[in-house]
């Protein structure tokens, strides 16, 4: 063999290597957390997938599978400056609102999760290919138990609402108070599952929106009100919230 | 060209995999066991369909066009815990479901099963004598009743074939277990 070819050999070994040291070892580990049979943390393969971490955890058969989440590392530092912004928005507000004051300390208290948007719900991820994301090391994926109240937050109160079957969305906006800040025509509608929505409230057009056990409503802070903050205060507010954890 | 098989039990029953053996209106599908999790087995149809099974019992669809989103038990007889082989008399249950599209969560519902004696019926392994169960079910809030049948094996106390209601726009979905899921079973 030429010293040449010796050369391109080792060369070509040395750049493959280390892949292949990478796919034998562990690289990192996802936490468990919830309704899993299985809660201890699943040793991160090289390539491992959602649908794989769930299936070695295993939903508890009584888990409310529409309030699953991924939690991940790199999501936390967009949701601190969300926070930030929002916490030093609400500080201006608080010394002439009590409501606004209530909503600083409610919001102090709230994580920052890292929570994800899901494409997929739990059930059809185990079907579909696409949707399905690589898990990453510090990932948590976290299922809560079936809830049964809806929480209320923003400008008509911060506070848990017992969950009615038979209620409308704007049956637990009733008897309200509102605040003379709060927006009257919309709120800000969080399923369990992360999703965000604005749901018409006002009498002339109200929807006929049913929420299920777990969902966040935010009262906003109305239009006028809302100039003299940063920009999309009550999207950023509603986004937030979206990130927190179903208890 | 290549015959699409039909699907019936024979086709069914060469397939290897676990499978199920469904039938909603004129609709047949081979569904194939994707996934089990805890007590929850997972079955999916080439277009997409989901059934996920308890014990036999139908606990969630998905992707049909009406869906049963969630169903729980919460007093009297459970069926997810507990064989209808079990049941010698009228026996009551009651626990909520959750119906999509219509967003309806956690509806209250009342429910009894009976055990209606002994037929024989044509399954996978044959004719077989199975116990026969009747379950009627009332949704007060939205004014749904319905009944469900179930076949049973009393020496296994496993659900052979069911017919299940799981959305008040639809008929009631006909399963028939052809090859079941066994422990040692490979699965994805």
């Amino acid at each position: 063999m030429k010293m040449s070819q010796h050369i391109k050999y080792s060369l070509a070994l040395c750049l493959t290597l280390p892949f292949v040291i990478c796919s034998a070892v562990s690289a990192g580990s996802i936490a468990v957390s919830g309704e899993f049979y299985h809660t201890t943390p699943i040793t991160l393969t090289t390539g491992m997938r959602l649908k794989q971490a769930i299936l070695l955890s295993q939903p508890k058969a009584d888990a409310y599978r529409d309030g699953f989440s991924i939690e991940r590392e790199d999501q936390k530092k967009q949701q601190t400056q969300y926070k930030a912004f929002l916490l030093a928005n609400l500080h201006i507000l608080k010394q002439s609102s009590t409501d606004a004051n209530k909503l600083y300390q409610a919001l102090w208290a709230m994580p920052v999760t890292g929570r994800m948007k899901m494409k997929t719900d739990l059930d059809e991820l185990l079907l579909q290919f696409q949707n399905n994301p690589l898990v990453k090391n510090h990932d948590v994926i976290y299922l809560p138990k079936q809830p049964s109240t809806v929480q209320l937050y923003g400008w008509a109160g911060n506070q848990q609402l017992p969950f009615h079957y038979d209620f409308m969305l704007i049956d637990y906006l009733k008897d309200k108070h509102y605040s003379p800040l709060a927006e009257k025509n919309f709120v800000y509608v969080i399923s369990p599952n992360g999703a965000l929505h604005t749901v018409h409230t006002a009498y002339w057009n109200h929807s006929n929106a049913r929420i299920s056990p777990g969902t966040i409503i935010y009262v906003p802070l109305s239009k006028s009100s809302a100039q003299t903050l940063g920009s999309h205060f009550n999207l950023k507010m509603a986004q937030f919230l979206s990130t927190q954890r179903i208890s | 060209m290549k015959k699409t098989p039909a699907i019936n039990l024979a086709t069914a029953k060469k397939i290897k995999h676990p499978n199920i053996l469904a039938q909603l209106k004129n609709i047949k599908a081979i569904l194939f066991l994707i996934a089990v999790e805890g007590p929850e087995h997972f079955w999916g149809a080439s277009d997409g369909t989901l059934l996920i099974t308890q014990n036999g019992i139908l606990k969630r669809t998905d992707a049909l066009p009406g869906n049963l989103h969630n169903l729980r038990y919460t007093r009297g007889f459970n069926p997810f815990k507990h064989s209808l082989a079990t049941i010698r008399k009228t026996t009551l249950a009651s626990g909520t479901l959750s119906l999509m599209p219509q967003k309806l969560f956690s509806l209250p519902f009342t429910s009894d099963f009976a055990n209606i004696g002994n037929q024989t019926i044509q399954t996978a392994n044959g004719k077989q004598v199975l116990k026969k169960i009747k379950q009627r079910v009332f949704v007060p809030s939205i004014n749904w009743s319905y009944v469900n049948y179930f076949w049973v094996n009393q020496k296994t106390g496993k659900i052979v074939k069911s017919s299940q209601h799981f959305s008040p726009t639809q008929g009631p979905l006909t399963i028939q277990v052809v090859k079941s899921y066994q422990a040692k079973a490979q699965h994805t």
